[in-house]
C-alpha cells in the first residue's frame, strides 16, 4: 500500500531539510559522522515504507525516521569535564521520531513517538588499565498505555532526563562503581520536543558552544531551518503550555534580561 | 564472446605481447599489439580500423623508443585527448570506447599521478609490473568497463537499467546531477567514470564485502559459513554495470533486509557478538564468528573498516582520512590508531585529516610512553 502523494510531499520536504542541515553542519564539523542522515532521508523518501514503532498505530499519514549514531568527536577534553585525566571524548546522538503529517503546522502534539539519546564516551588512561567512561542524557515522549496506572514519578509528556538505560548498563558492566558519586533517580524535566534539526541544534549549542555561535552568525541557511522547525515543533508545545494562563501580549514586560531568548537561548531572534 | 582490444606501446613487439598475454589469459579479451607512429597518422589509422576494436590500451610513454620506422613524439594523455575529441565528429569515431592507461610504476609516479587534469581521459590505469599477479583482475575489469560502455550507450540516461535497480527514483536525484538525469551533453565515458569512481568504488549507496561483513559484525576469514549468509542477502546484491567484476550491495536494501528479519534490533547499536548471535539463531547458520576489535579501540559496534587493515572498525574509534571532498551520501573513510602508530597507514599513503591531529597527539601521549 503506497503512501499518497500529498503525504509523500510532506515527507519529501522533511527529507530536503535534513539534507540542508547535513550540508551546513558537515562544513563546521569535518570529523563528525552523519552517515545515518542519509538513511533517514532514504526512509522519508521511500513511499513503500511506513515507519513502524511496536505498539504504536501507524498508517499512511505517518512520517518518521531514525538517526542512529551520529558521532561528534571532541578535539580535546572540555576544561570542566571530570575526571581530569579522561581523553578521546565522543558524543553519540540517536534520534527516533514518528508523527502524523496531518498534525504538522497545527497546534496538536506533533509526535507520536520520540526518543532522543545523547551518550558521551571517553577513556581514562591509567598505569594499570584503561577505563571506559560514559555519561548519558535522554529526552523521551511519555506514552501512556491504556491499563497502565499513574507512574510513580511525574512524567511530563516530553521530559529530559539524566542517566537512564545506557548509564545503568554501563554501571552494571562496572560493578556499580560510582567513585563516591551517588546517583539518584533524576528529576524528569519538562522540555520542548525535538526532532533531528532542533535536536542537533540543542546538542551543538550545549556541547560545542563556540561552533554553534559561529554557525548562527555565519549561516543563514542554518538559522532559517531552526526557525522553521521551532515553528513546527516548539510553537505548539509552548503555546499549549502558555494556555494555562490568560495573557494579553501587550501586557508582557519584555526587557533585556527577560525575553524569549533569555528564557530559551536556542530561540531564533 | 570476447572483446577486441588494441594495445599501443612503443616497446618491442615481444615485450608488448607478454603484457597483452597477461591481460587476456582468461579469454575475455583478444588483444592486438600496435606500435605508435606520427600523431595524425595514428589517429587516422585508428579511425580507419575502428570497427576492429572495442577498447584501447595506451602505454604512457609512447615516445620512449625513437628507433625504427614507427616512432611517436607524444605521450598517452595527448593521444587520448585527440581520440576523445574525434568521438562522433565527421570522419571520426562513430561510437565511444574506453581507453586504458598502462605503464611502469615509476613512470606513473613521475609523469602521471600529479597530472590530475589528464586523469579523466582514462577509464582505468594499470601497472605493468603487477600484470603477473593482477592480470586476471585487470582483464575482468577491462571486460566489465567495455560492457558498461555498451549498456550506457544503449540506455544513455536510463539509470534504472544502467544500475539495474527498480527503486532508482529514491536515489537518482541524490546521486546524479540534473544534467546526468536529462542525459543532454553527457558522454558515455563521463557516466561510466562517475558510476565507477563515485558510486561503485566509494562506500555509501553501495557497500563492498568488507564493509558488509563489518556491519554484520563478522570476521570473514574465520566464518566458514560466510558465503551461506551472503546468499541470503541476494535481494540487496548490486547487479548493475561493473557488478561482474566487483561485488557490491545496496546499503538501503541491506538495512531493509535486516529490519525485516530483526525488527526492533537497531543494527548500528548492537555490538559484533550481538549481531552474530542474532544471525546464528535466526538462520541456523552456525559457523559465523564475530569480528574482534583492532588493538587500542573501544567498541565492536562496527560500521566501517580501517582503510589500512581492511578489518572492522567503529567510526567512533577511527581517525578520519585526509583526501578528496566526499558527497554527503558517501561514507567517511577512517584508519585505526594502531595502523597510525605502527606506520601501516603511512606506508599505504593514508594520512589523517588535519582536524584530527589534536586528538591523535593527545592519544599518542598515552600509548607512546
Amino acid at each position: 500500500m503506497a503512501v499518497p502523494p500529498n503525504i509523500m510531499k510532506q515527507r519529501g520536504n522533511l527529507a530536503t531539510d535534513l539534507r540542508k542541515l547535513s550540508g551546513v553542519i558537515s562544513q563546521y564539523f569535518p570529523t563528525a559522522d552523519f552517515s545515518s542522515i542519509e538513511s533517514a532521508i532514504g526512509e522519508l523518501r521511500n513511499k513503500e515504507r511506513i515507519p513502524q514503532i511496536p505498539g504504536i498505530k501507524t498508517d499512511n499519514n505517518i512520517w518518521g525516521y531514525s538517526l542512529d549514531k551520529i558521532i561528534f568527536k571532541f578535539d580535546k577534553k572540555p576544561d570542566d569535564v571530570i575526571p581530569v585525566n579522561c581523553k578521546d571524548l565522543k558524543l553519540i546522538l540517536d534520534i527516533k521520531v514518528l508523527g502524523n503529517c496531518n498534525d504538522l503546522n497545527t497546534l496538536k502534539d506533533p509526535f507520536k513517538w520520540l526518543e532522543f539519546n545523547i551518550v558521551i564516551e571517553g577513556t581514562k588512561f591509567t598505569e594499570k588499565e584503561n577505563e571506559q567512561l560514559l555519561t548519558s542524557y535522554h529526552l523521551d515522549k511519555h506514552v501512556q498505555v491504556t491499563g497502565d496506572g499513574e507512574p510513580e514519578y511525574p512524567h511530563p509528556i516530553y521530559h529530559f532526563h539524566f542517566g537512564g538505560r545506557k548509564l545503568l548498563e554501563h554501571l552494571e558492566q562496572n560493578n556499580f562503581e560510582t567513585g563516591g558519586i551517588m546517583l539518584f533517580e533524576s528529576p524528569r524535566m519538562s522540555h520542548y520536543p525535538m526532532e533531528a534539526i532542533l535536536g542537533l541544534d540543542f546538542t551543538i549549542s550545549n556541547f560545542f558552544p563556540n561552533v554553534w555561535k559561529k554557525m548562527k552568525s555565519e549561516s543563514n541557511e542554518y538559522n532559517n531551518l531552526i526557525e522553521k522547525y521551532q515553528n513546527l515543533f516548539l510553537k505548539p508545545y509552548i503555546q499549549t503550555h502558555a494556555s494555562q494562563w490568560d495573557y494579553i501580549s501587550e501586557n508582557l514586560e519584555i526587557s533585556n534580561s527577560w525575553n524569549p531568548y533569555s528564557i530559551c537561548p536556542q530561540n531564533c531572534k | 564472446m570476447s572483446y577486441k582490444v588494441l594495445y599501443i606501446d612503443d616497446e618491442t613487439k615481444e615485450r608488448s605481447q607478454t603484457y597483452a598475454d597477461g591481460l587476456s589469459s582468461k579469454g575475455l579479451l583478444e588483444i592486438v599489439v600496435k606500435q605508435p607512429t606520427k600523431y595524425e597518422d595514428l589517429i587516422s589509422e585508428l579511425i580507419a580500423e575502428q570497427n576492429t576494436f572495442d577498447a584501447l590500451i595506451l602505454d604512457l610513454k609512447l615516445d620512449g623508443n625513437q628507433q625504427g620506422e614507427r616512432v611517436a613524439k607524444y605521450t598517452a594523455p595527448s593521444l587520448a585527448s585527440g581520440i576523445r575529441s574525434k568521438y562522433f565528429s565527421d570522419n571520426g569515431f562513430n561510437k565511444e570506447f574506453p581507453i586504458f592507461l598502462i605503464s611502469s610504476e615509476e613512470n606513473l609516479k613521475k609523469y602521471y599521478d600529479s597530472d590530475t587534469a589528464s586523469h579523466d581521459l582514462f577509464d582505468n590505469t594499470f601497472t605493468k609490473i603487477k600484470i603477473g599477479d593482477e592480470g586476471v583482475m585487470y582483464e575482468k575489469l577491462i571486460e566489465s568497463i567495455i560492457s558498461a560502455y555498451n549498456v550506457i550507450s544503449k540506455g544513455n540516461n536510463k539509470f534504472i537499467k544502467i544500475l539495474n535497480f527498480n527503486k532508482i527514483e529514491q536515489i537518482e536525484s541524490r546521486i546524479f546531477t540534473s544534467r546526468f538525469i536529462s542525459g543532454e551533453g553527457v558522454s558515455v565515458s563521463e557516466i561510466s567514470q562517475y558510476i565507477f569512481n563515485e558510486i561503485v568504488n566509494k562506500s555509501g549507496i553501495l557497500i563492498d564485502e568488507d564493509v558488509l561483513a563489518a556491519r554484520l559484525g563478522i570476521d570473514i576469514d574465520k566464518s566458514t559459513d560466510w558465503k551461506s549468509l551472503l546468499s541470503l542477502l541476494n535481494s540487496a546484491k548490486y547487479s548493475g554495470i561493473y557488478s561482474d567484476s566487483l561485488n557490491r550491495w545496496w546499503f538501503s536494501e541491506f538495512l531493509f533486509w535486516w529490519n525485516d528479519n530483526f525488527p526492533n534490533k537497531t543494527l548500528i547499536q548492537l555490538n559484533a557478538s550481538q549481531r552474530v548471535n542474532l544471525l546464528i539463531d535466526k538462520f541456523d547458520i552456525k559457523k559465523l564468528v564475530a569480528a574482534t576489535a583492532i588493538d587500542k579501540t573501544t567498541s565492536t559496534k562496527f560500521w566501517t573498516v580501517c582503510q589500512a587493515y581492511r578489518t572492522p572498525l567503529d567510526p567512533i574509534d577511527g581517525f578520519l582520512i585526509d583526501g578528496n571532498q566526499l558527497q554527503s551520501w558517501q561514507d567517511k573513510r577512517y584508519i585505526s590508531l594502531q595502523s597510525i602508530l605502527e606506520r601501516d597507514a603511512q606506508q599505504k599513503g593514508l594520512l589523517i585529516h588535519p582536524e584530527e591531529n589534536e586528538r591523535l597527539n593527545d592519544l599518542k601521549l598515552e600509548y607512546i610512553k
